[in-house]
């Protein structure tokens, strides 16, 4: 049997656990952001998923094209459309700035501190930033109920798909934080997600299962934020204190005055209202007045 | 036929069996608490003057109490905190969300000290420079200390403060010291009671937001004060400024479970206390009153650990949600970077 996978960032790690669980199968898998962005991939790729005897896809809309599930829909064998895992209770501070050319980039790509985006509005220096990533403020902020509300609405969102995943939660909160960023789960956690995937799809059966170490934790060379101290406390696991780039620049963390200083230069550069109007920042800009 | 309603109620609901003729060391007007301190729990204590007594207390009887930093009677070098505000204010600066125009005071020696804490740094130091920098690791004391402790007791000691230019609560205004540089102009304010039971509730909220598993202990303090900014006799203000404090630390135990009021004032001002437990200036309390107070408290708040119950689990944010599904949208393309 042929498999189609069409994915997030969590394709890779999505299609190994295929591989491994369903004797035999062929997997070939695809990432959405690629072919969005390379023209070149994406014919090919798309014959290459029409060839398949079934396709695994996030689900896409219209304005994706010859991608969207609709169309996919007509011209896939097979077409299942399952859902992403994204959980951001171990990095609420951590949010994309949407700009007109698309996400504002910085030191951790995508990724920004929403409390240095609210210190740098404010007018605080970096030295009294860093000073707000204290339990207070992230308390204000809703940090500490992050995990409980993402937890209910990631469930929320498998839930529609009749996968329940409050059992591999309990499971997860045994081993540490379980995510890499906010939607790049750590392999030994997605396997579980994954498994669950195949079973919905009626490609393993409910005995099947993978040891999660079996699986290359591919998301583990992106950036990341480190679980801020007060959070970590709270939530059991070990506090981190660096900012990670992307590879090849991993060794190259930074503490946190230093990610701060890094994120003002940025935002130096930025539009203010794009700043302003990232999410979650009117709220904190409250708290500090 | 109606009943007396009185008829079946227990002693202390009755002056004549609870109060008269009870002797002074018998004398115990607490009825029920809600929670007890246990020997592993972590104790905190700030306030007026009379919670020094309640931190030698504490130790004396072999619990912990908890110190961040190196200082006698307070669990960290703050020094008296006389009003609601002053507490709550204390939290804000410590966790970089109030910053006082007011910071550093020079003394006609030329010394300088912290506003906030006029006589926790001896004769003071060098420069405005060396208080602010003294004040960083005291400020993280303080965080420690709200975030680590078990039962935190505050001792409402003042409704009457004097603030700074900006509404920052002062332990004392500039002019007392003879402070000749760094002091805005500071105003007299006489908390209402609806100030300060906002006050002590925003503190309450932040408080569990830092450490939600904390249990808080209230009392007002016996001390009298020792003289009134108002324009009337000091003990008119006196009984007023004790009943305001008495009514907010009602409010707050009577809102919040995990609150309860000890009744330090009660017992000193008890007609058959009073004599034994006031010093001859009729102000200050005598080791006696002390003892008695510490006495009522070791029997009723010493004893097993009553931990909180569970939080519910919170409600999803529309904020959360709106954000959780605009990232479930998005296609990360890291996938560009890693070669």
């Amino acid at each position: 049997m042929k498999l189609g996978v069409l994915f997030n960032c969590q394709h890779r790690m999505l299609a190994e656990t295929l591989r491994l669980t369903i004797p035999g199968a062929e997997v070939t898998d695809y990432d959405i952001g690629q072919l969005r962005q390379d023209e070149a991939l994406r014919g090919p790729a798309l014959e290459d998923l029409a060839s398949c005897d079934r396709v695994l896809s996030l689900y896409l809309g219209g304005e994706d094209g010859p991608l969207g599930s609709e169309a996919m829909r007509e011209t896939m064998r097979g077409f299942t459309i399952l859902p992403g895992f994204s959980f951001g209770g171990f990095h609420p501070d951590t949010v994309y700035i949407h700009t007109t050319q698309g996400y504002l980039d910085g030191f951790t790509h995508h990724y920004h501190s929403r409390l240095a985006v609210a210190g740098f509005l404010a007018g605080r220096t970096v030295r009294e930033t860093t000073q707000l990533y204290n339990a207070l403020v992230m308390g204000r902020a809703g940090y500490f109920s992050a995990f409980a509300q993402e937890r209910m609405l990631v469930c929320q969102v498998f839930d529609q798909f009749g996968i329940d995943l409050n059992p591999m939660f309990d499971r997860w909160a045994g081993g540490g934080c379980f995510t890499h960023s906010i939607n790049h789960p750590k392999a030994w956690c997605y396997v579980d997600v994954a498994v669950a995937l195949a079973r919905h799809a009626g490609l393993i059966g409910p005995e099947t299962t993978l040891d999660p170490h079996l699986v290359s934790d591919e998301l583990r060379f992106h950036p990341t934020h480190p679980v801020l101290p007060p959070l970590a406390r709270r939530l059991g696991v070990p506090a981190e204190a660096r900012f990670k780039p992307s590879r090849p620049h991993e060794h190259h963390a930074v503490p946190l005055e230093r990610f701060v200083e890094l994120e003002f230069e940025r935002f130096g550069h930025a539009e203010r209202c794009e700043l302003e109007g990232t999410p979650g920042v009117g709220s904190l800009l409250a708290v500090l007045q | 036929m109606n009943t007396h309603p009185y008829r079946d109620l227990p002693a202390p609901r009755f002056w004549r069996k609870s109060v008269t003729g009870v002797a002074p060391e018998a004398f115990d007007p607490v009825t029920a608490m809600p929670f007890s301190i246990g020997p592993g729990d972590r104790v905190a204590a700030a306030g007026s003057c009379f919670a020094q007594h309640i931190a030698r207390n504490l130790t004396a009887a072999g619990f912990d109490f908890l110190r961040t930093e190196q200082v006698e009677d307070f669990s960290a070098a703050f020094g008296n905190i006389y009003t609601a505000r002053q507490l709550h204010q204390l939290m804000l600066r410590a966790y970089g969300l109030l910053r006082p125009v007011d910071s550093a005071w020079q003394l006609p020696t030329g010394r300088w000290i912290d506003p906030f804490r006029p006589q926790m740094l001896g004769d003071g130091l060098d420069d405005a420079d060396a208080i602010a920098a003294a004040r960083e690791p005291h400020l993280a004391a303080v965080r420690t200390m709200f975030e680590e402790c078990n039962v935190f007791i505050f001792t409402l000691g003042l409704t009457e403060a004097w603030l700074a230019a900006d509404g920052a609560a002062l332990p004392v205004p500039p002019g007392v010291l003879g402070v000749s540089a760094g002091a805005s102009d500071a105003r007299f304010h006489n908390f209402a009671l609806d100030e300060i039971t906002r006050d002590l509730e925003s503190f309450l909220v932040d408080l569990v937001l830092v450490n939600p598993s904390v249990r808080v202990v209230f009392t007002v303090s016996p001390v009298a004060l020792a003289a009134t900014s108002e324009d009337r006799h000091v003990l008119v203000s006196n009984t007023l400024s004790k009943a305001t404090l008495r009514l907010a630390a009602e409010a707050m135990r009577a809102r919040h479970g995990r609150v309860c009021y000890f009744p330090s004032y009660e017992i000193v001002i008890a007609p058959q206390n009073l004599a034994l437990s006031l010093e001859p200036d009729l102000r200050s309390v005598a080791p006696e009153g002390v003892a008695r107070v510490m006495a009522v408290f070791n029997r009723h708040m010493l004893g097993a650990s009553t931990p909180m119950p569970a939080a519910p689990a919170p409600e999803i944010s529309a904020e959360r949600r709106a954000e959780f599904e605009d990232r479930a949208r998005i296609i990360c393309d890291e996938e560009l970077l890693a070669p």
